[in-house]
């Protein structure tokens, strides 16, 4: 694996909740999420669909729907709360601070635009006013090239619909990466491509992380993916994260329930291992338990686990576990 | 192999376009299947998989080769088969959101079939049938008077295995049918799946994108790359000896989650190179451009699919020689 870098604290998220305002009731989604991103790191965040992994990443670039509700704790990007920011304070970090990459290429890109005319129009808000054109083409050519693209003019000059998925998806790091961005947020970004070609593409970021010093928070829903890519993984249930350290400790020791319980699920090369799925369903958002989210499902659960949520605490060295039982053997 | 159910034969499915271009979907592929015996069919995206498997169910024309279904050649009766024949190979598709009727209720989506398929059947034995398929898939019998937008995924997916099941199938084609769900959700679909074909002698053509599950539950693996066969093997030679140059960069490029898997990954091939559109399939070996063990004779001449060991097919020059 390689080595964590000690840079600074890029993002520390802190406590953080949101709910949503829907027709009058209230959804309570992110319910006190914590986790820190330094320079040069790779995390993890990892959960099934609809465990808040989408909008952990929206609350970093402020970028969340309207009914969303700010329940308490602070994103800080670089020191600075992004909740607090002004409103140009707040086009500089999306500008030239985070950036993300969404799942699919192909609605991310617009499909009437060439790449060109995109990635000058993103570029010239990135750029301090007045750079020329040349320059920024320059720029785009070159984000291009360090993202393995043969023939960048030819690709400038393309439209969507003339590229591979994984092309666009390589436009769209580039697009990313030109203005300087130190934070890569990545929302599935090998999960509509095929295996082949996810492979190149993860293997890209990876050295982006390595050349560039880029920290990169990597969402999925495959393991296998988060196991591969990651420094530092999350593991998320149902707004909370539930199981967080160094990427082989955590995927080598599970110790929450819910990490052991879904590691068992995932279809293994060692062959004939069916699982039987994980008991129950995942819990009401209007209505969540009051205590650990996981504990109607778990079958370690005691009369704690049900009133009070468990604190996300060090279970063993920089390994930190939301459970009562953390100690027990799965 | 166990008493063959179906055997496919040089089967090619060609698309005509605007511009006097071809597709070829499926080119030359043959298959064979046993029963009670599950074959996996792997392949990425545009290779072909759905193609063949909406062949196998009618709803596509062949262009060319055999399809024997129990001795009887289904490709000759083209879009026009008996009800029996229609009733003996079903399929479960890949998003249940969408292949369930949203304006029905579990209830009458279970019934459509049986209304065809057996005919005459009175109204308290159709709900007596419908009780009894929702039962064989694990789901209450309350199910029945929801809608599918009431239930989960993988309640859904079950639905839709039961539906699958309503005209006593000897072959079911999944394509895909747990790519949409979660792996807590699949795990529980998968181990359905497998406890039915063992009840019912099914045989399964089980179509996915997912290599370590095909491990889980194949007998037989099949890749597929651009409409072609790459290799065929029995799963554990498959994954033990994987001999095609496509099939050892799949297999080394899936992601894994455990560190003992990731031993049985064959050595790392750097994956390169674009998938070819279909349209414009490659001279010689459709995989040539992308191939780091290429030979010059695989730019100009088509590979034949050989036995290398017992079962263990592939379709490569590499092992033309011996």
């Amino acid at each position: 694996m390689r080595d964590i870098g000690e840079g600074g604290i890029l993002l520390d998220i802190k406590g953080f909740s949101v709910s949503f305002d829907v027709y009058g009731k209230v959804s309570h989604v992110l319910d006190g999420i914590t986790f820190r991103v330094r320079s040069g790191e790779r995390v993890g965040l990892v959960g099934e669909s609809g465990c808040g992994k989408t909008t952990t990443l929206k609350a970093v670039l402020r970028v969340l729907p309207k009914n969303a509700v700010i329940g308490g704790g602070n994103v800080l990007f670089d020191g600075r709360d992004v909740f607090g920011m002004a409103g140009p304070e707040l086009d500089d970090m999306r500008r030239r601070g985070a950036g993300m990459i969404f799942q699919d290429p192909s609605s991310a890109l617009n499909p009437v635009f060439s790449v060109k005319s995109q990635f000058l129009t993103a570029l010239k808000y990135a750029n301090p006013a007045g750079t020329s054109k040349t320059r920024l083409y320059e720029i785009a050519v070159d984000a291009l090239d360090s993202v393995m693209l043969p023939d960048p003019h030819r690709i400038m000059d393309s439209f969507p619909y003339q590229l591979s998925g994984g092309m666009k998806q390589r436009v769209c790091i580039a697009m990313t990466i030109a203005a300087g961005r130190r934070l890569l947020l990545a929302d599935e970004p090998g999960t509509s491509l095929d295996v082949t070609i996810q492979d190149q593409i993860l293997r890209l970021i990876n050295k982006l992380v390595s050349e560039k010093g880029l920290s990169v928070v990597m969402v999925s829903h495959s393991v296998g993916v988060i196991r591969e890519s990651t420094d530092y993984v999350n593991i998320m249930y149902a707004g909370t994260v539930v199981e967080s350290g160094a990427t082989g400790d955590v995927f080598g020791n599970p110790m929450h329930p819910y990490t052991a319980a879904l590691m068992s699920c995932v279809p293994k090369l060692t062959g004939r291992n069916i699982a039987h799925g994980i008991p129950g369903r995942v819990p009401d958002y209007m209505n969540p338990p009051a205590g650990c989210r996981f504990a109607p499902r778990c079958p370690r659960a005691k009369g704690a686990c049900h009133e009070r949520k468990p604190p996300h605490a060090e279970a063993a060295p920089g390994h930190y576990v939301s459970c009562y039982f953390a100690s027990e053997a799965v | 192999m166990s008493d063959k159910i179906l055997e496919i034969k040089h089967l090619k499915k060609y698309f005509a376009l605007k511009n006097r271009l071809t597709v070829k979907a499926v080119d030359d592929v043959s298959l064979e299947l046993g029963k009670g015996e599950t074959l996996g069919l792997v392949g990425e995206s545009g290779s072909g998989k759905s193609t063949i498997a909406y062949v196998l169910v009618g709803m596509y024309e062949a262009t060319e080769g055999d399809i024997l279904y129990k001795g009887e050649d289904l490709a000759k009766a083209g879009l026009y088969r008996t009800l029996k024949q229609k009733g003996e190979i079903q399929i479960v598709f890949q998003d249940p959101g969408s292949s369930l009727n949203p304006k029905r209720t579990i209830r009458k989506s279970l019934t459509v079939p049986l209304q065809v398929h057996d005919k005459g059947l009175s109204k308290p034995r159709m709900d007596a049938r419908v009780g009894e398929l929702l039962e064989a898939v694990g789901l209450p019998a309350e199910f029945a008077d929801k809608y599918p937008r009431a239930m989960g995924g993988g309640e859904r997916q079950l639905i839709s295995v039961a539906r699958a099941l309503a005209t006593h199938p000897s072959l079911v084609i999944l394509d895909e049918p747990t790519s949409a769900l979660d792996v807590s959700i699949q795990a529980k679909v998968i181990s359905k799946l497998v406890a039915l074909q063992k009840e019912l002698m099914l045989s399964y053509l089980f179509i996915t994108h997912d290599l370590s599950l095909m491990r889980n539950v194949a007998d037989r693996v099949a890749i597929l790359y651009l409409g072609r066969l790459c290799e065929q093997a029995p799963a554990a030679d498959f994954f033990e000896k994987p001999l095609h140059p496509y099939t050892r960069m799949l297999l080394s490029s899936i992601p894994v989650a455990t560190s003992e898997e990731e031993e049985l990954k064959p050595a790392k091939i750097l994956s390169t190179g674009e998938i070819p559109s279909p349209v414009n399939v490659p001279p010689g070996c459709a995989f040539h451009q992308r191939c780091k063990d290429m030979l010059p004779v695989c730019a100009a001449e088509r590979p034949v699919m050989r036995e290398v060991s017992p079962g263990h097919e592939v379709c490569c020059h590499l092992y033309n020689a011996n």
